[in-house]
């Protein structure tokens, strides 16, 4: 079958594009009742009916129906089923979050015991923390006042102290953490796992990327699929839409009336059964009829998914009225819907640069995730999701402990913000099989590099995909000569932050 | 015996590239001890690709696990430990963390280690164990095959399924032949008397003449360039380039190019040779410059050249050679003879080479648009110094008598650096102090440039060309990819691979012309194969090699190599790389017209039609269905050939094929990637097919194609068709190019017969804009009119505003002002269901001047159910959730009280349903600024369109049988 014994390698994964082997399909026994199953199989609480289907049927797999989302499991045990990843764009400071430095606050206004490393722009003394740390759960996880709310989960979390990336720049970091390469043209993390492991609910898409006004800085590439095929980038949703049109393309007809759409798939159903009668079982034509079928009913449940307006208005006001904290809500409805992989980033270009005004940009943007993660948190933890939902929580990149000097045409010289820094910096990850109440390395006594137990984007990447039951290296696309994977030749499994 | 054949063939072909009497064909260090060659070739093929695979990522230079390198030679002690390792004996078993080896390579291995565990030193000898490296060879041509099968290319074919015992499938009709090359070969379908024609020609000529005519047409040049394109990654825009412009507004000259060059039947050698050194080939004709866009419309990648260089490379080397050389980048190739020297050889052309933007147009519209521009930048260029001038004057009067100037005059000095210009502004400010010579100049020459600017010549089209740096360049091998470590010198020169070890270096020049000949050499293997692969590929649906731009050890062999090796070898000596005579013979074979339909004995015999005894049946690419959908309309406008990039999903879809999309490579719009769109980052060798909900969602709901149903439903009705048997067997014909079945016609018309149904499930917001009073005896709003003019998001009575009878009324999404007396700005809400709503909203009002507004809540059950006053206020009504029933209007009323003037306010009412228990999917709130969505009302569609639109969507429309 597989010239090669990787995990779902390319070519057996040309068969779903290709259909190298659609005619086998065509000719097989008993797939014609596939659009039955697999059409049942969506079915919210179709539980039973899936079973009897399966007795029937073979199950639905992206091989025989052409569609390459179809839910698979993954080769590896793994507690973890989907991913929400919340990105501070802009490079959110990890020394007034989750990493405190007390020595900073000796050295505030003093230049450091250690050389200032080299980051984007030139920086000076150091700039102590305005914001006062505190000791929360069981852990002991020490948090800044920022995410009081979001630290009432630390038991729950597992804090990573020393990430560190390889430039001090916006746009290669997003990359990196994003794709695991910095220039070149690689699919996203998010579209690595839609590629892995499918999706749950074939009515919505399987990767969705929600930024609010607008894009980050390098836009659409943040989510791409690179060489993958186009159909597992990450949908592009701005939470501030409220008309479903504007967030899922050709989601409603406004010329036809649903009873008129389905007799007009019936009609279409009628002119393809004569179409195929002709030619004899082709799984690809049978696929296609599915899919208007499904289609038809993407168009009730992703309406209904983005329309917040369906929760009650205690649950509203508890993620509070910033559209990063609606897009958490309508993070927490894709998650129960069973969406893949979501992605929240907190808005347009970069809120998280602050390279002035870092007390106010902080308290005005903690504000807002503050309240809209540790809602989220609550909601998965309520629902009992958050065992399978891992969620993570980081930006490109940290910020400097020192403080930025003015630079013409780059700052506004106040002397009061944070350079860009990819030497140290926090992640932090809870739900899905992470360990939890947990701090895992450290940085310098100032928070400026990671030295204890140092964490690679590339290792963290390894370690979630180990957490979503891949091997990094097994999880691979033959693409011009080359077998490629989220972490190329890198990355290393941190099992420490793995229960 | 075979194998000593194999070697000897192998010799004597390299002895044939190199041109020396090659021992062992080794391209590096010659091993220093004669081995075994049985067990260099069983290394090679076994035991190498094992280690490359699953060893060598913690097992290479750079990261050597355990202190062990798997990428050279081990010592016979360490191969015992190796496998032992595999065997998880003598510590963790390997390769850890990954699954087991399975039991044929670890079999292997053990063999390898048994028989002494050689490693041949040196780079392996594989170059002839590469079968496309092999010289192409004209195969015998078998005889003997089934009737029809004559040709030599069907002969090869069905001598290769009759071995395997496989029958072919029967010739297809002709309805189905004709849509299928027309599809294949001009990507457009036959119109209904095409098809007819074609039915009904019994001439033998027939089916030559159609493929004739095909290969005449110009869509034929769109539909080839299309393809190239995807090989070519083709965009109009950079990618991410941080702030800079991102488009190519040239990109479209290279396309233009391309269709000019398939229609023009181009040789392919010199297709290959101006696509990468047109500059060195150009006579007066500057138009061939624009193929080099080839090179350099890639991604930019934040304008890294490391990267950009690459890109070049991979496009010329996948795309020409199906050698995938940049896996040479950072290390040798781990499964082809490619060394990271070769890389970067051609990075060294790259790198002698630049991009430059070059004029195309004929000297009648280069010559004076080149003259026009010198005269118009002397002339900006005299303005220029004429304000330096002056201001240069000024500030000798600042320091010598400050007084003569105003302080404003001072400032605008002062503001301005000394070597800028002025901004206009600060320019007019200081004009105060120009002398008055000064001023005449300056104003002299204004008005010129002015008239000059009037009458701008017609602009000449620009390639995207690259020339040859003054000096060219020898960059040293990146060790490991990095920059910062340099390796030996790498000469600009072709592959070792191809040229052999002994070939000439290019020394003179970038060496691009050296390269492209090089490709387009009659000796390269690789050449011809890879493009009549990529030819067959395009008629058949599927490559006789299955990797269409990989032809190394990690491809897939020819299905059929003699096949492939005729192809390739009349292409280049009997058609003079003449793609037209190719194709022409390829669409003549009697394989061309086999059936898709297909028995249950091949079905199990070769499921993947790897014999070519039938053909594939394929669905539309993203170009085929966009074309198709607006050619059934009679929209498609084919006439015109070649010309600038154009949106393809925006609005007022554009009438030209879709081969003219506006490819934005950044952000690519979400319909690409959901139709299965080639990505234009990286050559692409085929297009990827899936099927899911996302393209059907576009067939149901994308007013593209509801459109064209309406369309062509109305070109139905108004070509008379009084019946519904008429109306029926018209659209068959539009849309999917035949007479409808009985059966259809019954079921069409049964359609057309089913009740319009009620359009109420239709999106119609429940807002209504518009103005009217209240009655004061009946409490009510008795007069409502609509507000009929919609414009910059304002509902307006006419285009002025204010109205001469009705005044100033008007409404936004956010508030609105009420008109003339009793002319009051009604906002109406028309309850969708029967329920229990909220009302929520602020009323606000922000001038001190005139008299405020007077808001009211007006129910058509209830009457007036509140009415607030306000005046340089803000005010938020308070009112009791309310029971509505379905009909029922709310209306939110603005009356101007004593005054109609100042009467602007904020006032974006919204409604929210409070019941609990609704069906999933009900909409619960409404806002006001529904009602000013910049999509479009609705517009039912009729039964007849609907009818035409499921034609549209059926698997027939999109399907090539």
């Amino acid at each position: 079958m597989n010239k090669n014994s990787k995990y779902n390698h390319q070519q057996d994964f040309a068969d779903v594009f290709l259909s190298r082997r659609d005619l086998l399909s065509r000719m097989g026994n008993g797939f014609a009742g596939m659009s039955l199953a697999s059409i049942l199989a969506q079915e919210a609480n179709a539980q039973e009916a899936r079973k009897a289907v399966k007795k029937l049927q073979p199950a639905p797999s992206p091989q025989r129906s052409g569609n390459p989302l179809i839910a698979k499991a993954p080769p590896l045990p793994a507690k973890a089923k989907r991913v929400i990843f919340l990105f501070m764009n802009g490079g959110p400071s990890h020394v007034d979050t989750w990493d405190p430095k007390p020595q900073l606050t000796a050295y505030a206004g003093k230049t450091l015991p250690i050389a200032n490393l080299a980051t984007e722009r030139k920086t000076g003394v150091g700039l102590a923390s305005p914001f006062k740390f505190k000791r929360f759960g069981q852990s002991g996880l020490e948090v800044s006042e920022l995410f009081e709310k979001t630290a009432q989960f630390a038991d729950e979390m597992c804090v990573i102290r020393s990430m560190h990336a390889d430039v001090p720049n916006h746009e290669p970091s997003l990359l990196l953490m994003n794709c695991g390469e910095a220039r070149q043209v690689r699919p996203s993390f998010g579209s690595w796992t839609l590629y892995g492991l499918g999706t749950e609910n074939q009515n919505l898409p399987g990767f969705i990327a929600m930024c609010p006004g607008g894009y980050p800085i390098q836009e659409t590439q943040n989510w791409q699929a690179g060489f993958l095929p186009g159909i597992f980038a990450g949908t592009y949703i701005d939470p501030n839409h409220r008309e479903i049109e504007k967030i899922v393309e050709h989601i409603r007809n406004r010329n036809t009336t649903p009873s008129q759409q389905r007799e007009q798939l019936d009609v279409l159903r009628s002119l393809n059964k004569n179409h195929s009668s002709s030619r004899g079982f082709d799984q690809q034509l049978e696929s296609r009829i599915q899919s208007f079928e499904l289609g038809f009913r993407m168009q009730t449940e992703a309406s209904d998914a983005f329309d917040t307006d369906n929760e009650s208005e205690a649950t509203r006001e508890r993620y509070g009225k910033g559209n990063f904290a609606r897009a958490c809500l309508i993070g927490r409805r894709l998650a129960e819907r069973g969406v893949r992989f979501v992605q929240i980033y907190t808005g347009e270009g970069q809120p998280w640069d602050l390279h002035d005004d870092l007390e106010a940009g902080m308290r005005r943007l903690c504000g807002e995730a503050d309240r809209g993660i540790s809602a989220l948190l609550q909601d998965l933890k309520d629902r009992g999701m958050l065992e399978e939902t891992l969620v993570i929580w980081g930006g490109e990149f940290g910020r400097t402990p020192a403080v930025e000097l003015p630079t013409p045409g780059a700052n506004a010289g106040k002397m009061n913000g944070r350079d860009h820094n990819h030497w140290g910096f926090t992640y932090w990850m809870a739900g899905g099989g992470v360990k939890k109440g947990t701090v895992y390395g450290a940085t310098d006594e100032f928070g400026f590099k990671a030295v204890e137990k140092p964490v690679h984007v590339h290792d963290f990447h390894a370690t979630v995909m180990r957490l979503l039951g891949f091997d990094h290296t097994q999880l691979t696309y033959r693409y011009a000569g080359r077998d490629f994977r989220l972490t190329d030749v890198h990355g290393n499994v941190i099992s420490d932050l793995i229960a | 015996m075979l194998r000593l054949k194999s070697r000897l063939v192998l010799a004597s072909m390299l002895a044939l590239i190199v041109g020396l009497a090659a021992s062992t064909g080794s391209w590096s260090q010659a091993p220093t001890v004669a081995l075994d060659p049985d067990k260099v070739t069983f290394f090679e093929n076994s035991v190498r690709p094992v280690f490359a695979e699953s060893c060598v990522t913690c097992h290479m230079d750079g990261n050597a696990g355990g202190g062990l390198r798997l990428d050279k030679a081990v010592t016979a002690e360490q191969a015992t430990s190796i496998i032992n390792r595999i065997q998880g004996i003598g510590g963790n078993r390997m390769p850890q963390g990954a699954a087991p080896l399975k039991a044929d390579k670890l079999k292997a291995l053990i063999a390898w280690q048994k028989s002494g565990a050689i490693w041949p030193v040196g780079k392996p000898s594989i170059d002839g164990n590469l079968w496309s490296l092999k010289p192409v060879k004209l195969p015998a041509i078998p005889t003997g095959v089934p009737i029809g099968w004559n040709s030599p290319i069907d002969a090869l074919i069905a001598s290769d399924f009759t071995k395997k015992g496989i029958k072919p499938s029967p010739i297809v009709d002709r309805a189905t032949l004709i849509k299928r090359a027309s599809m294949t070969v001009t990507g457009l379908p036959p119109t209904y008397a095409q098809v007819k024609a074609f039915v009904q020609n019994k001439s033998p000529k027939a089916y030559s003449d159609l493929v004739d005519a095909l290969l005449a047409s110009p869509a034929f040049g769109e539909r080839m360039a299309r393809q190239w394109m995807d090989i070519a990654r083709y965009a109009d825009t950079k990618g991410y380039v941080f702030v800079e412009d991102r488009n190519y507004p040239n990109a479209y000259t290279y396309r233009d190019w391309l269709i000019n060059a398939f229609n023009t039947d181009l040789s392919y050698d010199q297709f290959v040779i101006q696509q990468l050194a047109a500059d060195k080939v150009v006579a007066d004709d500057k138009r061939p410059l624009a193929a080099m866009g080839f090179l350099t419309i890639g991604r930019r990648f934040l304008n890294a050249e490391n990267d950009i260089i690459g890109d070049r490379i991979d496009v010329v080397t996948r795309g020409f050679l199906g050698l995938t050389v940049q896996c040479a980048r950072c290390h040798d190739h781990k499964f082809d003879p490619i060394p990271t020297r070769d890389y970067y050889s051609l990075y060294s052309i790259f790198a002698s080479s630049q991009e430059a933007s070059l004029p195309i147009s004929e000297k009648s519209v280069s010559d004076p648009w080149n003259a026009y521009n010198a005269k118009l930048s002397s002339l900006k260029g005299d303005r220029d110094t004429s304000i330096r001038r002056a201001i240069t004057r000024l500030r000798g009067v600042v320091a010598s008598s400050p007084d003569k100037l105003s302080p404003k005059v001072k400032e605008a000095l002062q503001m301005t650096r000394l070597d800028d210009l002025p901004t206009p502004e600060r320019l007019r400010t200081m004009m105060q102090s120009f002398e008055p010579e000064e001023m005449a100049n300056y104003e002299r020459l204004i008005s010129e440039i002015a008239s000059m600017e009037k009458s701008t010549p017609a602009s000449p089209e620009f390639a995207m060309a690259m020339t040859d740096k003054a000096s060219p360049i020898t960059v040293n091998v990146h060790k490991r990819g990095n920059p910062g470590i340099a390796g030996e010198p790498a000469p600009r020169q072709f592959l070792q691979c191809i040229a052999g070890e002994q070939r000439p270096e290019w020394k003179d020049s970038s060496g691009r012309l050296d390269l492209a000949k090089s490709i387009a050499d009659v000796n390269n293997p690789l050449t011809a194969r890879v493009y009549v692969n990529r030819l067959w590929m395009n008629l058949f649906g599927k490559g006789i090699v299955r990797t269409p731009s990989d032809f190394g050890k990690q491809g897939e062999k020819p299905t059929n190599g003699p096949l492939l090796d005729y192809l390739a070898y009349t292409f280049m000596h009997s058609d003079g790389w003449s793609t037209k005579k190719l194709m022409k013979r390829m669409l003549l074979s009697r394989a061309f017209m086999g059936s898709s339909d297909i028995s249950p004995d091949v079905a199990i015999k070769d499921p993947e039609n790897r014999t070519f005894s039938h053909q594939n049946r394929r669905r539309y690419d993203m170009e085929q269905l966009r074309d198709a959908l607006l050619f059934s309309s009679s929209k498609l406008a084919t006439a015109r050939v070649g010309g600038k990039s154009e949106e393809l999903w925006e609005k007022g879809y554009t009438a030209r094929r879709a081969v003219y999309g506006f490819i934005e490579r950044q952000n690519l719009p979400l319909t690409f990637k959901t139709l299965d769109f080639a990505s234009p980052d990286a050559s692409s060798p085929m297009r990827f097919v899936t099927t899911v909900p996302q393209q059907a969602l576009f067939m149901m709901n994308s007013p593209l194609v509801t459109d064209q149903a309406r369309d062509i439903a109305k070109a139905v009705e108004q070509s008379g068709a009084t019946t519904g048997t008429k109306a029926i067997s018209a659209a068959f014909r539009s849309v999917l190019g035949r007479d409808a079945s009985p059966a259809e016609l019954q079921l069409g018309v049964a359609y057309l017969a089913k009740p319009e149904g009620a359009s109420d499930g239709l999106s119609i917001g429940p807002w209504v804009m518009g103005y009217g009073s209240i009655s004061q005896t009946l409490d009510r709003v008795t007069d409502f009119k609509k507000l009929t003019t919609f414009v910059n998001g304002t509902y307006q009575a006419g285009t002025v505003i204010p109205d001469k009878d009705l005044g100033w009324v008007l409404l936004t999404k956010d508030g609105g002002h009420p008109g003339s007396k009793d002319v009051m700005s009604i906002r109406r809400f028309i309850a969708p269901m029967t329920g229990t709503y909220r009302i929520a909203g602020a009323i606000s009002h922000g001038n001190a001047q005139g008299d405020g507004i007077v808001a009211r809540i007006v129910s058509s059950k209830k009457g007036t159910l509140g009415q607030w006053t306000v005046y340089n206020n803000a005010v938020t009504p308070k009112l009791d959730d309310i029971l509505l029933t379905k009909g029922e209007q709310l209306d939110f009323v603005v009356d101007c009280g004593a005054s109609p003037d100042f009467d602007g306010y904020a006032w974006a009412p919204s409604l929210k349903l409070m019941d609990t228990g609704l069906p999933k999917g009900q909409k619960r709130s409404w806002l006001t600024s529904e009602a000013f969505s910049d999509i479009p009302g609705p517009k039912p569609l009729t039964r007849l369109e609907q009818f035409v639109h499921a034609l549209m969507m059926s698997n027939e429309f999109v399907t090539i049988d």
